[in-house]
């Protein structure tokens, strides 16, 4: 398989509180969808790889590569669009629920999105150097890419971890990630190498079924009931009935009743239940986990289209939030 | 992508489980009906003829017109006397050479992927199936219909074609002036057959397309110019957030 081929799961970062360490460069944490980017010059072609393994180029036709590249490069980075200033969850899900290719056109004009790009995982005069340390990575990108209108590589800042994650909080940004200065890349593994540090308790959920709405919400729902796995199997983790804006709700609640089913995947003691196959994950906020491995307060931020629902597990929940 | 249907092809004794899905992209170009004084989405309602009033799904039955306003009435549990045998399997009936199948009877196209278990069986049909110039035909059941289908070595896997039924086709007699024979000049045929020829080259598909449908997007596009449309920021944006960052962490070392 040749390198423009090549499938690479990211690598992930586990949840940490601030710190600061001389050891660790720290960025800041951009939210939108992970995407490893693969770019050939010689034969001006480009694939955009999500963290499932799908390729999503076609949904982003303004991306312009090959003017910030003059050589063969794997980048791996992170999709986001921008709305006053910082990332937009809701514009973003706009870019990702639309199929055909005009729709795709016309969206990469009226809200296109940014490339952010934080690694390098080849490059023509080395091959693949995932086993390259950190920093020297850090030095090939500076190298090789230039930023142009649409695409970026992400600043970063030694040592000052604590205060670098205040002000991004303070800003507004969902927080930074710390990254150990001589740490390679290790594909498709979560490790401590790298961390992320955040302030809001958010978690990856499959949406399983819905809630009957009342009122406004009578004829789209009332709330997602949310799962995640657990030893295989849908474990219950609570309902969420807020964050939704009205344009999506019209529009998911058409797509649940697509994928109705009959069976109940859990015992829930409610009415007007409606079970779904599992096959939408979102990403929801939320205060705490209770003792009994429920989200209290959840809030729903957005669907994550880079994210099976066989990455949802109840260990990640514990353990990230 | 979402698979249109799940299940497996049986031959012999294997058993390859598959997942199919479409290979007709939907239409890009899809208008809604909208009220033209204020916009809002026209939608349709299931009213009664008879008493004027609204329908819910569960009051409506399916009635045959055999004359006018006169029908015989099938409820769901009549359909379920008659089973769908063939949901969850393709089972292949036999082999045939391609050629023996027409063109007029494909329909609608799918892809067939193999499912979890199923790669190598599915690979063995493909192959075999390729180096023999075999076609399988086969039933299947999907959306409430028996559809005869046709699979067959395509690309890198099997395409899976629904055919039409043979009593589905016209018989091209009923149509005026079809099969009429009529006396020509070998000079004339001549001619025609050089006009032919001279305009016979290699296919290429591409150089077709819908002509009128880009027109329409180019006039959509056109319309949304007008409007100031862009709404996100780009790398500036980014970059002024980065650099507003490290600004303050700046001011917080010279405290």
């Amino acid at each position: 398989m040749s390198w423009f081929e090549r499938k690479i799961r990211p690598m992930l970062a586990v949840r940490s509180e601030p710190f600061s360490s001389g050891e660790y460069i720290y960025e800041i944490k951009w939210d939108g969808t992970r995407c490893i980017a693969f770019v050939d010059v010689e034969n001006s072609k480009v694939r955009l790889q999500n963290r499932r393994l799908l390729d999503i180029t076609y949904r982003y036709p303004e991306l312009d590569f090959f003017k910030v590249l003059n050589q063969n490069t794997v980048l791996d980075g992170e999709i986001v669009v921008i709305k006053d200033g910082k990332p937009s969850f809701p514009l973003l899900q706009k870019r990702e629920h639309v199929e055909g290719k005009f729709k795709i056109e016309i969206l990469s004009k009226t809200i296109p999105a940014v490339y952010i790009a934080f690694d390098v995982l080849y490059n023509q005069k080395d091959g693949w150097i995932t086993d390259f340390e950190l920093i020297e990575r850090k030095k090939v990108l500076d190298e090789i890419l230039e930023d142009s209108e649409r695409i970026v590589k992400t600043d970063y800042i030694e040592g000052r971890g604590k205060e670098l994650y205040q002000k991004a909080v303070e800003i507004g940004l969902e927080g930074v990630v710390a990254k150990k200065k001589d740490s390679r890349y290790l594909i498709g593994k979560r490790s401590k190498f790298w961390r992320k540090i955040k302030k809001r308790n958010t978690a990856d959920c499959i949406i399983s079924g819905w809630l009957e709405g009342e009122g406004e919400r009578e004829e789209t729902f009332g709330s997602l009931i949310l799962a995640v796995y657990s030893n295989g199997e849908l474990r219950h983790v609570g309902q969420v009935g807020t964050g939704f804006d009205r344009e999506f709700m019209k529009w998911f609640s058409e797509e649940l009743r697509k994928i109705e089913m009959d069976e109940p995947h859990f015992e829930l003691d409610k009415e007007g239940v409606h079970w779904v196959k599992p096959i939408y994950v979102c990403e929801v906020e939320f205060l705490e986990l209770t003792r009994d491995l429920k989200l209290r307060a959840p809030v729903f931020l957005r669907l994550r289209y880079d994210k099976s629902p066989k990455e949802c597990i109840i260990e990640d929940l514990v353990t990230q939030s | 992508m979402r698979a249109s249907w799940k299940g497996s092809i049986t031959f012999g004794l294997v058993t390859i489980p598959v997942k199919v899905y479409t290979a007709i992209l939907p239409k890009e170009l899809k208008f809604s009906l909208l009220h033209s004084a204020d916009g809002g989405r026209i939608r349709y309602k299931k009213v009664c003829e008879k008493c004027g009033k609204e329908v819910s799904n569960d009051e409506i039955v399916r009635g045959y017109e055999i004359s006018k306003n006169e029908y015989v009435i099938l409820t769901d549990e009549d359909f379920e006397k008659v089973p769908l045998k063939t949901v969850k399997s393709i089972e292949i009936k036999q082999f045939f050479d391609p050629s023996e199948l027409g063109v007029i009877y494909y329909s609608n196209f799918y892809y067939v992927s193999p499912d979890k278990g199923g790669e190598k069986a599915y690979y063995l049909l493909k192959r075999a199936m390729r180096e023999t110039d075999s076609m399988a035909i086969g039933k299947m059941g999907m959306r409430g219909k028996e559809h005869l289908v046709a699979l067959k070595a395509f690309d890198g896997g099997l395409l899976l074609a629904q055919l039409h039924y043979i009593d589905e086709i016209r018989n091209p007699a009923e149509v005026p002036g079809w099969g009429v024979e009529v006396e020509v000049s070998d000079e004339e045929l001549d001619l025609a057959k050089k006009l032919i020829m001279a305009m016979k080259r290699s296919l290429k598909l591409e150089e077709y397309r819908d002509e009128y449908k880009e027109a329409l997007m180019k006039l959509i596009e056109a319309k949304l110019a007008g409007r100031e449309i862009t709404v996100t920021g780009g790398v500036e944006e980014v970059k002024s957030l980065m650099d507003a960052l490290k600004a303050s962490l700046e001011a917080v070392k010279g405290t």
